[in-house]
This record gives structure tokens, sequence and C-alpha cells, in this order.
């Protein structure tokens, strides 16, 4: 009985013994394929990074935000029309910002209009907002459609802005679609 | 006879006096006027075809009426306790802050739409307290300018006369029972 244990633990301390020497080797081993991967990632000519090819125009014309379909209130269609103009300003990314019917954007010679449709309108309730923090938030979908003086569409996307929480006022949802759609033109011009 | 005339005289009287206090009444600007803060509060005005919005500090802004395309009315609210005070309230124990939010004040919205003299179109709305923005759409509508919704008052007759009163049949249907 003896020695069967003893035998036992001999064995034992060999495997042991084997281990410890052959996890060195496989670190090694493991480090060294990894810098082999490294080097042939280095010696590889490095992918061009993909940008987006940008739209060029001197100005644009920002036509009346109207609704399809759906009962908006004035405010908000007003409201939204004047933060997206203020915002187009602020970007400086076109020499000038017109606003609807302006006369003096027919003679820009590279002028792009932009036309929004309001698809979806919910007006929340601040009070909600304020008392809940999960309920009662107002919600604008507009259809954003930005084509060029030969009438070619440029950007057709949808945006929306919304006010949450503790946003304050139902008319701070145009100032989050406003900046939204700043945004949206800022990455295609 | 007398006191019934007295007390008709009286309550035209309140009716006269609640409606120049609510058009002399502080109105606060929204957004619109690029030359002016949002929330800036002043007086506006309809004085010689125009419509003037005068803030205590800025300089006052004026819409000729006759520009003036669209006039008009909505609803919002803001909170009774605002300001500062009301921000930090929101920090307030067992949820208080959240229990003064429940407060709110009512304000009318008026929305005027007017092309400049390159025809160009421009928004401006103006918050203003319950009942105020009817006073100030007849007055502007007086002026000159133009509006495609009716006043609110005029809706109640156009409604009436669409759809009869309950309990009192059209005439033609009268004649068919006394036959």
């Amino acid at each position: 009985m003896k020695r069967i244990t003893l035998i036992a633990a001999l064995l034992c301390t060999l495997t042991l013994i084997a281990a410890a020497q052959q996890t060195p080797k496989s670190v090694q081993e493991r480090e060294k394929t990894r810098t082999d991967a490294e080097k042939a990632a280095k010696n590889k000519p490095a992918a061009a990074p993909v940008k987006k090819a940008k739209f060029t125009a001197s100005a644009i014309q920002v036509l009346e935000f109207k609704p399809a379909d759906i009962p908006v209130p004035a405010q908000f269609e007003m409201a939204m029309y004047e933060e997206t103009i203020a915002k187009l300003d602020k970007a400086l990314r076109f020499k000038s910002v017109y606003r609807d019917g302006d006369k003096r954007a027919a003679s820009e010679p590279d002028l792009v209009t932009m036309k929004c449709t309001i698809w979806g309108f919910k007006e929340g309730s601040a009070r909600k907002r304020q008392v809940t923090s999960v309920m009662g938030a107002t919600v604008l979908r507009v259809h954003v459609h930005i084509e060029n003086a030969k009438g070619e569409p440029l950007v057709d996307k949808d945006v929306s802005g919304t006010v949450e929480m503790m946003g304050g006022g139902n008319l701070k949802a145009t100032v989050d679609l406003a900046n939204n759609i700043a945004a949206l033109v800022n990455a295609n011009f | 006879m007398h006191r019934r005339f007295r007390w008709l005289l009286l309550l035209c009287a309140c009716a006269a006096f609640a409606q120049d206090a609510a058009k002399n009444s502080q109105v606060t600007h929204v957004v619109g006027i690029s030359s002016m803060k949002q929330g800036v509060k002043g007086t506006l005005e309809i004085k010689d075809g125009n419509a003037l919005f005068k803030p205590s500090k800025a300089v006052t802004a004026q819409i000729p009426a006759n520009s003036i395309i669209d006039v008009s009315i909505g609803n919002d609210s803001k909170r009774t306790i605002g300001g500062p005070i009301g921000t930090l309230s929101m920090f307030g124990p067992y949820g208080s802050g959240r229990f003064l939010s429940l407060f709110r004040t009512k304000l009318d919205v008026l929305t005027i739409s007017f092309r400049d003299e390159n025809d160009a179109l421009h928004g401006v709305v103006f918050s203003m307290p319950p009942g105020a923005a009817k006073g100030y759409k007849k007055d502007l509508l007086a002026a000159g300018a133009k509006s495609t919704t009716p006043l609110p008052e005029d809706k109640p007759e156009a409604a009436e006369q669409k759809a009869p009163a309950k309990g009192v049949k059209p005439a033609a249907e009268k004649k068919e029972v006394t036959k």
C-alpha cells in the first residue's frame, strides 16, 4: 500500500515539474507568434481611411417647414424654421444662408435648397417630463431633402428632435432638431 | 331695473379693464428676432400700422402689419416657480422639486409670420399671459395683417351654423313633423 502511494506521489511531482518546464516555453512561443503578426501587419501597406466625398456650395436656401398631412402648431413650424437658419448661420459652412422666398438667392451661382417636411409630431407635457422623468417627451420628425440648382438630390434623410426629462418647454425640441439638421448639413458640406 | 343696469355697467368695465391689463402685460420673446436674445421680456404695441416689441434694454423691434402673412395663437405653460430657485428646488429632498413642478402657469403663444423687403420669410414667437394673444391678433388684423386662422371668438359662431344645438331640430325637419 505504501509503495503504491509513494509511486503516485512521485508521478504527481514529475508531472508538475514537466508542466512547470513547459509553460515558459509556450509563453515564449505565444510572444514569438504575436511579434511575427505585428511585424507582418507593419509591413503591410496601410489602408487609406474611407472618407465620404463632401459637396460644395456657396449658399443655401432654407424653405418653409411644411407638415405632411399632420396638424402641427404654427409656433413649432416657425421655431423649427428659425432655429435651423440660426444654427446654419452659426456653423459658417456657407457664405450666405437665405430664407424662404428671398429674391437675392436667385443670383447665387451654386445654391443648394433645403426642403423639410414634418412627418411626425408628438406634443408632450412638460409637467409629465419633470415629474416622472420618463413620460411626456415631445418628438419632432422631419425629412430633410437638399438639392442643387439643377434639381439633383444631394441629401435625403430623416432627422428627429426631442425634449426629454428636464429639457424645459416643448419648444426646446425644435432646438434639438435644428442642431441635428445642422450636424447633417455639416457632415455633407 | 336700475340695479341690473349698474351691474351690467360694472361687468363691462371689469371686462374692459381685464383686456387692457392683458394687453399691457409683459411679453416674452421666444424665438425669431435675431438681434435679441431668447427669453427677453418687453411690451408689445400695435401702433401706426406696426407691431413694436419694446424690451427694457435692447432696441425696439418693428414689424410692419401689412407685411404679416399669418398670425396664430397657441398654448404653452411654464413652471410657476421658475428661474434659479426652480432649478435649485429640483435637488430638494424627498422629491419636493418634482412636486413643485406640478404647479404650472398657462401661457398664450402668439406666432407672427411676415416677409421682409426681399420677400424673405421670417417668423417670430412671443409668449404672454393667457387671454392677451387674442387682443393682439385682433389689433394686428385691424392694422392690415393677414391670417389663415379665424379669431377664437369667431369659431363658435361658425360651429353653430354647421351643427345645430342639441334638442333643436333643423327647420326642414320641423316642417315634416307638423305634417
